[in-house]
């Protein structure tokens, strides 16, 4: 069978082809956006990129929440006059033609003045005139051309953040003053002799002065401030001998020039904060798109429909649902509280909380919990408990959540400064007391000059560039990490807990065995027929595992939401669903998730599904067993324990039955063996533990949409690679070391210049450039042919 | 007296110097003038937030003008 590709989504045209102005299309929806485009001359949309699309979602109802204007007003950034401005996540976006589509948004919607997209963020930033047009009606409009946008509760609290800027101020201060200082100091460099040079350099010597201002007390204002946090908290980092480095440099420098002494060290100086920035500029990798902050907030709807006593409905901010409320959750959309069902057929998804995708069928009466996805039709509940008081939500006002409470890292950078400082200080004021009594004129000279050519400007570079560069490496194999310090975090690893359910398992496939009578050639073409109909989850998996069954028409097809299929085929009946549709009688209560068959009501056997082990699992483990010590923790009961033990290496602990604190409770006992915990998991539930433990790493097929708080995401597709990412941020420590030694050779150089009084401006200018490229130059070669091993 | 007396001399000397250094003056005065222009330059297109993406205004570079668009949308008509 050849697939035909959509046109519009690139999602193969399996059964239904759409033939449309001569294209090819795999539904209605892909059909109509295409139409949309083509009637508003913005088919070169397909030009940029080939099937850039995505099926449009149904949203009935969904967006009514906008037409409350104190919710909406909560999502504008700006409101003034007949304008209005709104910045809108939108997760599809991917490609140049989206970009394209997204910024000529005014020819679809006239009373749209402008939209922006930023690409890394994935937002579109669009101004309207709110008299003619409404942002339910452009959310509406974007939804409609397969460009749904995200919408959640945290964008309802969100106060409009101020972008930190700082850092890039200060580097361009920084390098301006450095330059204009090198050109400065050039005349002197060369000591050319002229009577003019003699007689006016002192104008040149006070502009390098004023240049200097800005980059001591502004551009390198962070590190005085980091140094004297570290000095009251009794510790000495890397940012203690740095500020007493630019504070000699500068102190010297003036003094020199205020008493004509000589030229000073304005070029050191400002190279010396303009490296260190750079170095800072250059670990700051954010990925802007990604979010490791996300708590239950980014997930939860903004709005939710109640049912008012006289039976009208109305949206209200999820802040606002109090117990005893009724709820109208509609299809696609998630219970936000905990609840009583009453009535309407449940089928909930709690694949955000505990990562395991098959929906769980509810009746009225039975509670509903928070996070969960309703998946078939409406259904109406009854509030049990506030948004931050339900089963789930509970788990945020842990300790855990309160960001102080993790105790700080120390960083490899910092655990050598402290040695290094007393050295320098201790050399500093030893070769300062044998001059005083050799040659007292030269005592303060030296003084300074070995604090200055000892200023750690290569050894503060080393950890940036490497960490940084390796931040950049794991970016480009799919494994993001929040910062540098994770690296480093990264490589002290001893032990690693995995989550079971959407972490060692995948929701992508499932296996599923049969268990029953054989099935004949017509019986298995009236099941695929059935199956075909329906769009219930567990229908579509079981129908892509009939590939050579032909397709009957059937006539008498029934649906009973929650319960199962009903089909009858000339004289054959078919019941297919839960055990106590099929059979009649309940059944006793086993693990898995099956799907039982009846042909004219009698019994045939029953499909079982699994979900299936990612692959790699087994070698994964096996490879990881010889350096780390290993745990699997979840939530599910015990049905897998003998298949994990038979397949895991042996002294893996193996823990069942974990409630969300109970996760956290196990890697907070880990940690008080003092083990170095990496958890690994994926959903909600695992929050608490990923907070708690050294490195969080959440797991997730789509590294666009949902991921809990953590220190970083893996791609699922790089599930196997964990161990390699692991090895190689130990090596990058590795490289950290080697470039310390290197630039400590730089400074017993420097030293010796120093302790014997002969440091002169130009060779401080020359050493302390020098060492730092040299370094950078150094980890920034490493670090890339390390990257190339992990590939 | 000769006009090569020995005080036009160092006069002439010292008028030739007070010129060189009022073209070094002129020299440092527009370099850090033009400097400062770009600097202010830098100042306020971070603070517009031009720093703030550095992808998508790459790409949007490329796309056609209107006109184009249109033309290509008659061949595909044709």
């Amino acid at each position: 069978m050849k697939s035909t590709q959509c046109y519009h989504c690139g999602d193969s045209c399996e059964d239904s082809i759409i033939n449309f102005d001569e294209k090819n299309f795999c539904c209605n929806g892909c059909k109509t956006v295409y139409e949309i485009f083509s009637e508003n001359n913005l088919t070169s949309y397909y030009n940029f990129q080939d099937n850039p699309g995505a099926i449009p979602t149904k949203i009935e109802g969904k967006y009514d929440f906008l037409d409350n204007k104190e919710i909406a007003a909560k999502l504008l950034d700006f409101s003034d006059g007949s304008m209005q401005i709104a910045t809108l996540y939108i997760p599809h976006i991917h490609c140049s033609s989206c970009i394209w589509v997204l910024e000529n948004l005014h020819k679809l919607n006239s009373n749209i003045v402008s939209s922006q997209v930023d690409f890394p963020k994935k937002k579109v930033r669009v101004t309207y005139n709110f008299n003619e047009t409404s942002l339910k009606e452009i959310v509406l409009l974007l939804s409609a051309i397969g460009y749904e946008p995200y919408i959640t509760l945290e964008d309802y609290d969100a106060g409009k953040k101020a972008v930190d800027r700082s850092l890039i101020y200060k580097l361009g201060i920084a390098g301006f003053a450095f330059g204009n200082v090198m050109f400065l100091s050039f005349p002197e460099y060369f000591e050319v002799d002229g009577y003019w040079i003699e007689e006016y350099k002192n104008i040149f010597r006070w502009l390098m002065f004023f240049f200097s201002l800005p980059v001591v007390f502004y551009a390198g204002s962070g590190y005085f401030i980091s140094a004297y946090k570290g000095l009251r908290s009794k510790i000495l980092n890397i940012d203690v001998p740095i500020a007493l480095g630019i504070f000699v440099l500068f102190v010297r420098s003036s003094v020199e020039i205020i008493f004509d002494l000589g030229t000073g060290f304005f070029d050191s100086l400002t190279g010396l904060v303009f490296f260190l920035l750079l170095g800072k500029f250059f670990q700051q990798k954010t990925y802007n798109f990604l979010s490791f902050e996300r708590d239950y907030k980014s997930y939860f709807p903004i709005a939710v429909t109640r049912i008012l006593s006289n039976n009208k409905e109305e949206n209200v901010p999820i802040y606002d649902i109090e117990k005893g409320d009724r709820l109208l959750i509609r299809n696609q959309e998630l219970i936000p509280v905990d609840g009583i069902l009453i009535n309407g057929n449940a089928e909930i998804d709690y694949s955000f909380v505990t990562g395991e995708a098959v929906p769980v069928a509810k009746k009225s009466g039975d509670k509903l919990f928070a996070g969960g996805k309703q998946l078939s039709g409406i259904l109406e509940m009854e509030v049990l408990a506030s948004v931050s008081q339900s089963y789930l939500t509970q788990l945020w006002s842990n300790e855990v959540f309160q960001k102080e409470n993790k105790s700080p890292f120390k960083t490899i950078t910092d655990s050598i400064s402290k040695n290094f400082t007393i050295f320098v200080l201790s050399i500093a004021f030893i070769a300062t007391s044998f001059w005083l009594f050799f040659d007292a004129s030269k005592a303060l000279n030296v003084f300074t000059a070995v604090l200055i050519i000892a200023c750690p400007c290569a050894i503060a570079l080393a950890a940036p560039f490497a960490l940084g560069n390796m931040l950049r490496i794991f970016g480009k194999e799919k494994f993001y990490l929040k910062n540098a310090t994770v690296v480093e975090q990264l490589a002290e690893i001893d032990t690693i807990i995995f989550d079971k359910t959407g972490t060692l398992t995948t929701h992508k496939e499932n296996t599923i065995s049969y268990d029953g009578v054989e099935l004949n050639q017509q019986e298995k073409s009236i099941l695929k027929s059935s199956l075909r109909a329906s769009n219930h989850p567990l229908s579509r998996t079981l129908y892509s595992t009939f590939k050579d069954v032909d397709v009957l028409s059937i006539s008498d097809y029934k649906e009973i939401v929650g319960k199962g299929i009903e089909v009858t085929y000339n004289e054959t009946s078919l019941k297919l669903g839960a055990a106590n549709f099929v059979k009649n009688n309940e059944e006793k209560a086993t693990l898995d998730t099956s799907v039982y068959i009846s042909f004219n009501d009698e019994y045939k056997g029953k499909f079982t599904f699994k979900n299936s082990y990612r692959k790699g699992v087994k070698s994964l483990f096996s490879s990881l067993k010889k350096d780390f010590d290993l745990a699997v923790v979840s939530g599910d009961n015990e049905g897998e324990r003998v298949f994990l033990q038979e397949n895991l290496p042996e002294g893996t602990a193996l823990l069942f039955n974990q409630k969300p604190e109970d996760k956290l409770e196990f890697v907070a006992k880990l940690q008080k063996e003092h083990k170095k915990v990496v958890m690994i998991g994926d959903g909600l539930n695992d929050a608490g533990a990923l907070a708690q433990s050294d490195v969080g790493i959440a797991l997730s097929e789509n590294i666009n949409v949902f991921s809990p708080a953590c220190d970083g995401i893996l791609d699922a597709s790089k599930f196997s690679k964990i161990g390699m990412y692991i090895h190689a941020s130990k090596k990058a420590i590795q490289i950290i070391k080697y470039s310390f030694i290197l630039s400590l050779c730089y400074n017993v150089i420097g030293l010796y210049f120093a302790v014997t009084g002969q440091l002169i401006p130009v060779m401080a200018a020359i050493l302390m450039p020098l060492s730092s490229i040299s370094i950078v130059v150094f980890t920034t070669v490493s670090t890339n042919i390390l990257g190339r091993k992990i590939k | 007296m000769s006009y090569f007396n020995k005080t036009n001399i160092i006069n002439f000397e010292a008028s030739i110097i007070r010129q060189d250094m009022s073209v070094i003056y002129l020299l440092l005065t527009l370099s850090i003038l033009v400097a400062l222009i770009f600097f202010i330059a830098f100042i306020y297109s971070v603070k517009k937030g031009q720093f703030d993406d550095s992808y998508t205004p790459s790409v949007r570079m490329l796309f056609d003008d209107e006109l184009v668009t249109e033309k290509q949308e008659k061949s595909t008509l044709d």
